[in-house]
């Protein structure tokens, strides 16, 4: 059974090429003396993460936007502090803190954000997959839209967990440098959030639906 | 399955597996073989429950995973004329100086600045009781020199101290004694050693000695305003320190 489960491996979780990552650090290094061209490097070979970072952890397309925004002229900023590491997980801290102060500032002026999924879904769409079907590509969509929501209903601590453990597919060492907590922190909230989101997208007649016509979940 | 919104994170039945045990076996690579004997195996080959559930959580977490990204709305390449380059550049002696007067709790400022001014002005006044020293002191520094060395003799003690007269003849070239120094004062005047004493050194002496006391007491507060400067400016530099990796932190 355990053989049949694990899980080898894959892309995401693979750890970052050590040429990409001196290759980081190199620019990071030539921006910190003020080279522009070498910090937008950085940049291009980083937004992607950053903003799908903030998107998940915000769930709104615009305030994930202005929040990369901001991750990126606070890196600059902050760049002449950089004495040499790793890039990605100090530009992933760095977003990651941004979000928090978001959220603790949507937490006392709260606004209503959730209903804006749709267009969401309208304004920034998934890429189509090669030989993908219009009718798969459609539950796709339906599908994301539903898992970005239920991700909207966990806790921020275990939603952070979530993101950058099984969606970014960082180690539960590095999501715990970036988090700064211990890695047992980290396994615990991840813990929590799967099981949570378990729950909801099972207790959810919709989506269960969805689900089981992906072939995803048992029924009971 | 487990159909409560709340997460639970163990089973109520003792006897299956806790969401973090089945959390932990999700994340388990294919060469954990020690994990493979574990006793979470054995039972899920064994629980119909915990498997579902497994499948479940396993089922939840490939869908998270499989989440396609987002394509960012923009490129966040900062253009040129909206940043400004980080101040990298060495701040000259005058900035630094400037620096130091103008960062930093008030408190710090303001004590540093007075325990150097106080210092400045002792070691200021020290400078100038030194210069106003009289020409002769290094006569006086001589008679400090002979009183503490040989106390004013008696007349009785002048003579038990009187060579043999063979001996004062060897004694006069070799001896280069404080007392032969005396006694040569004394052959010079031809008159004895007591008289040889000035009367006006007893005063000379006392003065000298208030003077000496002055100056270690103003010494001691020298030392000590010096000490409580560098005290101060090792705090305030740790302060500044602590203040600015603050920053940083929050920045990052």
């Amino acid at each position: 059974v355990f053989r049949q489960h694990a899980r080898a491996p894959d892309r995401a979780l693979s750890p970052l090429p050590n040429d990409d990552a001196r290759e980081d650090e190199r620019l990071l290094l030539a921006a910190s003396d003020g080279d522009l061209d070498a910090f937008n490097k950085l940049v291009e070979r980083h937004e992607r993460a950053v903003f799908n970072l903030c998107y998940r952890m915000l769930g709104d397309a615009d305030a994930a936007d202005d929040a990369a925004q901001d991750t990126f002229l606070k890196a600059w900023s902050a760049s002449k502090t950089f004495r040499g590491g790793l890039a990605k997980p100090w530009l992933m801290r760095i977003a990651t803190n941004r979000c928090l102060d978001i959220l603790r500032s949507q937490k006392r002026h709260p606004t209503s954000s959730l209903d804006s999924h749709a267009e969401v879904v309208e304004q920034y769409p998934l890429n189509t997959r090669p030989a993908e079907s219009p009718d798969a590509f459609a539950v796709r969509v339906d599908v994301s839209a539903h898992l970005e929501r239920a991700l909207q209903s966990v806790p921020d601590d275990q939603r952070l967990a979530i993101v950058l453990c099984d969606i970014q597919g960082m180690s539960h060492e590095e999501a715990a440098s970036i988090m700064g907590v211990a890695t047992g922190t980290v396994k615990s909230r991840l813990s929590r959030a799967r099981a949570r989101l378990r729950d909801i997208l099972h207790s959810d007649p919709v989506t269960r639906e969805l689900l089981q016509r992906t072939g995803r979940f048992q029924s009971e | 399955v487990n159909d409560s919104t709340k997460p639970s994170r163990a089973h109520p039945d003792t006897s299956h597996l806790s969401d973090d045990q089945l959390s932990e076996l999700i994340d388990l690579q294919p060469s954990g073989r020690e994990l493979e004997e574990a006793v979470q195996i054995e039972h899920l080959n064994s629980c119909p429950e915990c498997q579902e559930r497994l499948d479940n959580l396993r089922a939840t977490v490939a869908l998270f995973r499989d989440l396609p990204e987002r394509e960012p709305p923009r490129s966040y390449r900062l253009p040129a004329q909206e940043v400004e380059a980080p101040s990298r550049k060495p701040a000259t002696p005058f900035e630094r100086l400037k620096g130091w007067f103008t960062t930093g709790a008030p408190a710090f400022r303001l004590a540093t600045t007075a325990v150097a001014i106080l210092l400045l002005s002792v070691t200021a006044v020290d400078f100038w009781v030194e210069r106003d020293q009289p020409a002769d002191e290094p006569v006086v520094e001589r008679a400090i020199t002979l009183e503490d060395a040989a106390p004013a003799p008696t007349l009785e003690a002048a003579d038990e101290m009187q060579p043999p007269a063979d001996a004062a003849v060897e004694a006069d070239a070799e001896d280069t004694s404080i007392f032969s120094i005396a006694e040569e004062e004394e052959t010079a005047d031809e008159a004895p050693l007591v008289l040889a004493t000035p009367p006006a050194a007893e005063p000379v002496l006392i003065e000298t000695d208030i003077t000496e006391e002055g100056r270690s007491i103003w010494r001691t507060v020298q030392f000590g305003l010096l000490i409580l400067l560098g005290w101060l400016v090792v705090t305030w530099i740790g302060y500044e320190r602590t203040m600015k990796s603050r920053s940083t932190k929050d920045s990052s």
